[in-house]
């Protein structure tokens, strides 16, 4: 047995870190995977639980996205931040290709604050985009999206101000420009070169 | 000094004890019992002609009623020294060890603290200065004699205790009862004395606590965000700002606790450590506005919650 079914929440937390950055990965290591996303369920490992979701989301492992979905985006979470990485995932696992916008957007329809801020890194990270109508309608939807924050937290615009850097719909340097006076250095960061066409190594 | 039978047939003659007064010409009755002390004055002149300098209390030698202070001073001090030393100092078995013990210099200081008038510069205040400028003067020379350093900041601590501890005789306390502790404390605060000390000693645990230190002006880099750990260098610049704005000693964002410089592993319950206001696992940053200084402990209880 792999340290990812092992005892401790620590190994199992450093073995599904170390899968996801390994070059190629087996079916037989997915399926443990997710198998260690469905029996760290009940614990109170919220750490570990984050590193399985990002890990199952990246290695795109297909068969989770049911779960992930029941468990996470539709039940919920105390820790918002397992919720946002569910909902990263889950677009990282169900999308057609990186064109496919389809996923993301009903997730944003769900207007729940961790799920679009989750829903819109996935976006960032993995240079997403869609037909123009699409990215209007998004960035209409999460033009304001967050401005009512409490002061810890950073601007959940971040992503889709990265993904910005590549649409070509009208509505991207006016959504960029506001970003650009949001106060927010990160955001700040990538509105700034997303207006460039540039993308840039995110955080 | 007033006796039952002070006066005297028709108030002409006062009884001063060792012998009586004539205050119609200034002159005692008879000669002073301790003339052979004074052989090259009159024995009859009272106070040796110098009454506003001089006391006579009892008809027996006139005395300087300053000297009689200052000695008074330096023989409470002394005794008291021995007294300490005596009780408190495991190595002093005995009385003679104990007077072995003393340092006269503090006994010289104490006695030349009884010169000072009554009225000094400055009132309370000034005296209290004058007491702590002798603490410095005494402590540089006993450094000096044993041939250790006394630095600029050794006098500094020295005065501010000596300042505090000389007003927290009497003055202290009135200050204390008329504008309560919280305000002494943060006007000595102010004043750069140690906020610890003046908490310990005088006002309570929390008086010199203006509250929590707001960190927003401490610039984010552009990688913050959620559920991400504080770098190194931004607790750095955390623990430094909770410094400057609680008088240089590192304090509890959430009520004040004096806390100490944290140690990587260590377990010290009072060690600071930088907190996430809004916990990582709720989303919350590593920005600088969502950061605060806690005891280790307070940490872990909010944790657990």
């Amino acid at each position: 047995m792999s340290d990812l079914l092992g005892k401790s929440t620590v190994k199992r937390r450093k073995a599904a870190i170390a899968l996801r950055i390994k070059a190629d990965v087996t079916k037989a290591e997915k399926k443990e995977l997710y198998e260690a996303l469905v029996l760290e369920e009940n614990t109170n490992n919220w750490q570990t639980k984050l590193e399985l979701l990002k890990s199952v989301g990246v290695l795109n492992v297909r068969e989770a996205s049911k779960y992930i979905y029941d468990t996470y985006i539709e039940y919920g979470d105390d820790r918002d931040i397992v919720v946002m990485a569910s909902a990263t995932a889950y677009v990282r696992l169900t999308r057609k290709n990186n064109k496919d916008l389809s996923v993301a957007l009903a997730l944003i329809n769900k207007n729940n604050y961790s799920i679009t801020e989750g829903v819109l890194e996935a976006i960032g990270y993995d240079k997403m985009s869609s037909s123009i109508e699409t990215q209007n309608e998004i960035i209409e939807k999460c033009f304001d999206f967050g401005k009512d924050r409490g002061d810890g937290y950073t601007d959940p615009r971040y992503g889709l101000a990265a993904a910005c850097a590549g649409w070509k719909s009208s509505k991207v340097p006016l959504f960029l420009n506001e970003c650009l006076n949001s106060g927010d250095a990160p955001l700040e960061y990538v509105a700034k070169n997303s207006l460039k066409g540039k993308y840039v190594k995110l955080r | 000094m007033e006796n039952d039978n002070e006066l005297k047939g028709e108030g002409n003659s006062i009884d001063y004890g060792a012998r009586m007064y004539d205050p119609r010409i200034g002159r005692w009755f008879a000669p002073d019992p301790m003339e052979h002390l004074l052989p090259s004055s009159s024995t009859f002149s009272y106070a040796n002609n110098n009454p506003v300098i001089l006391v006579d209390s009892e008809g027996e030698l006139p005395i300087l009623p300053l000297l009689l202070k200052a000695g008074a001073a330096g023989a409470a001090d002394m005794f008291l020294q021995v007294a300490m030393s005596y009780y408190f100092d495991d190595d002093v078995q005995d009385i003679s060890q104990a007077f072995e013990k003393v340092n006269w210099l503090q006994v010289s200081r104490s006695a030349a603290e009884g010169l000072i008038p009554w009225k000094t510069p400055g009132g309370k205040l000034g005296a209290a200065a004058l007491t702590a400028s002798g603490d410095v003067m005494i402590n540089a020379t006993t450094a000096s004699i044993n041939g250790q350093s006394y630095t600029e900041s050794d006098a500094l601590n020295d005065f501010a205790v000596g300042f505090l501890g000389s007003l927290a005789g009497e003055s202290f306390g009135e200050l204390l009862a008329k504008h309560g502790p919280k305000k002494v404390a943060i006007v000595l605060s102010d004043l750069g004395f140690d906020d610890q000390k003046i908490e310990e000693i005088f006002t309570g645990a929390g008086t010199t606590w203006k509250g929590k230190v707001d960190y927003s002006d401490i610039p984010d880099h552009r990688t913050v965000g959620p559920g991400k750990n504080f770098t190194q260098t931004k607790k750095k610049a955390i623990h430094s700002k909770n410094k400057t704005a609680n008088n240089g000693r590192l304090r509890s964002d959430e009520d004040g606790t004096f806390l100490n410089p944290s140690k990587k592993g260590g377990n010290d319950p009072l060690g600071a450590e930088v907190d996430h206001i809004v916990p990582k696992s709720k989303g919350g940053s590593n920005s600088s506005k969502n950061a605060q200084v806690l005891s280790k402990k307070q940490n872990l209880k909010k944790r657990d919650n």
